[in-house]
């Protein structure tokens, strides 16, 4: 019989796509419903139903209701990242356990509610990331145990190859705002906080230090979708840490045909005695054939960036087929840690309260942008 | 000039000027070199945003500096709106020459960074 009984937050065109699968796949854990709040838009509901649909769950469309079961653990928590405050602080405060999906919140108060909301309750929290990963582990453990020497400096780098490139108008510099309200799009998101969120937690959990100052450029150099929006489709932090170190991180979107994989996806380490590069891609299998090869895929209407994998499943998108993983889904390894923390009782490392301080160094980013400044944490 | 270094800056800029990635948009570029008598973070990472503005299309307008013992991180912003981040360390363990060049059609790698897992 399964331990955790699980609610789904979100639905289709989230991460619960994928969260909700892991959560399923592993066999401590019955999926118990997906769930949202009653008055959001109707097509963010009717995906929800989609998704309940596809896991042959219920879809429960008032979020008290759902988190008053008690067959429920544990919520997998992917509501827009706008709703997140209040909604991670609504699950809390019923007394689950919440995995977030990243960021924690789109903005400083909203992420500091959730967790003091969490420490407040007693529950365990989890925000995905990268820190699960073969690759991160392997780097951990090279600063753990001195391999390049004394680190002093973190290189981060998070760049999804999909969309499709050279959309964007002619090329400026972009004017950034020092505090964006709005991050989630249909056609796309603010990338500096999406996938700047996986290095800059990334490169504050390899050190094992606050940051100091933060730095940062935006900017618009792909996709005519960011464009449109006014948001960013690449952000890039330089960062000063407690104890001297210095680290860099990069989030951002590159396009389908800038990678031969997914994207780059990988951490350089430096210290006094070397340095190394950790990623994604390594080890790989590399595949030379005469299969045709990787071109630009149709484009999604209601997911022109490929977020989804369900829209991706839809239209048929091809899978890039030359080098291929030698590790298990992030996701599958960042679910399962969470779960063996939930069955040994310890907290996880990246809780709500670490993931904190990344919403604080990508707003504080978001002002150096604007400001064409540093700025003190 | 390092003949190493003017290689890389010729053929990458060859590619630019070829329109192979369109414009160039982002520069991150990480280089590791031994300690010598001639060469200082500092030096290197001047030579290195020099090539980057060569790569650009022009000298940056703005920059941001962070170093940490013989590691130096430059932050360069550039006219037309595209960025570079170039961190040049000097010291021992194998040399690295990791370099990234996004443009707005297409990358380019030039790698040669010790693999963690042979550590």
């Amino acid at each position: 019989m399964a331990k955790y009984g699980v609610l789904l937050i979100g639905g289709n065109r989230t991460h619960q796509e994928g969260y909700g699968r892991a959560f399923a796949e592993d066999p401590r854990c019955k999926i118990v419903a997906v769930a949202d709040e009653p008055d959001i838009p109707e097509y963010r509901a009717g995906l929800n139903r989609l998704l309940a649909h596809e896991m042959g769950v219920p879809y429960i469309a008032d979020l008290e209701t759902a988190l008053r079961r008690k067959d429920v653990d544990v919520v997998s928590m992917c509501a827009d990242v706008e709703r997140r405050g209040r909604v991670g602080v609504q699950c809390a405060e019923a007394g689950k356990h919440i995995y977030f999906d990243k960021p924690l919140a789109g903005g400083v108060e909203d992420a500091r509610a959730i967790a003091a909301a969490v420490q407040r309750a007693g529950v365990h929290s989890q925000m995905f990331c990268q820190i699960t990963t073969p690759w991160a582990q392997a780097a951990k453990k090279a600063v753990q145990e001195g391999k390049v020497g004394v680190p002093t400096g973190f290189h981060a780098d998070m760049l999804m190859a999909k969309g499709r490139p050279g959309t964007v108008g002619a090329r400026k510099p972009r004017k950034e705002r020092s505090r964006p309200e709005r991050f989630t799009f249909v056609e796309a998101k603010r990338e500096m906080l999406d996938m700047g969120v996986y290095s800059v937690s990334m490169v504050l959990w390899l050190a094992g230090k606050r940051a100091r100052t933060v730095y940062a450029t935006t900017g618009n150099f792909f996709f005519a979708e960011h464009e449109s929006h006014d948001i960013e489709d690449f952000g890039a932090f330089s960062l000063t840490l407690d104890g001297g170190a210095i680290a860099t991180a990069t989030g951002g979107r590159i396009g389908w045909t800038s990678h031969p994989r997914g994207g780059v996806i990988r951490v350089v380490v430096t210290g006094t005695k070397g340095s190394a590069i950790f990623s994604e891609a390594s080890p790989r299998i590399e595949v030379f054939n005469d299969e045709p090869p990787f071109s630009l895929p149709s484009t999604h209407p209601w997911d022109p960036m490929a977020m989804w994998s369900s829209s991706m499943r839809d239209l048929g998108t091809p899978r890039k087929r030359q080098w291929v993983s030698m590790s298990e889904s992030p996701q599958s390894a960042d679910t399962s840690s969470f779960l063996d923390c939930l069955d040994r009782d310890v907290e996880p490392e990246m809780n709500a309260r670490a993931a904190v301080e990344h919403v604080e160094v990508i707003m504080a980013g978001y002002r150096s942008a604007a400001s064409g400044k540093p700025v003190k944490l | 000039m390092d003949p190493g270094l003017s290689r890389l800056q010729e053929s990458v800029k060859g590619l630019i000027k070829q329109g192979r990635v369109g414009d160039p948009a982002v520069v991150r570029w990480y280089m590791r070199t031994p300690a010598t008598r001639h060469r200082t973070p500092d030096a290197l990472s001047e030579a290195m945003t020099t090539i980057a503005g060569d790569w650009m299309g022009g000298p940056a307008i703005s920059a941001n500096v962070v170093r940490s013992g013989k590691e130096l991180v430059t932050h360069l912003a550039y006219g037309s709106g595209g960025f570079a981040i170039v961190t040049a360390a000097i010291g021992p363990g194998e040399p690295a020459n990791d370099l990234m060049v996004f443009g707005s059609r297409g990358a380019i790698y030039h790698g040669r960074t010790p693999e963690g897992g042979s550590l």
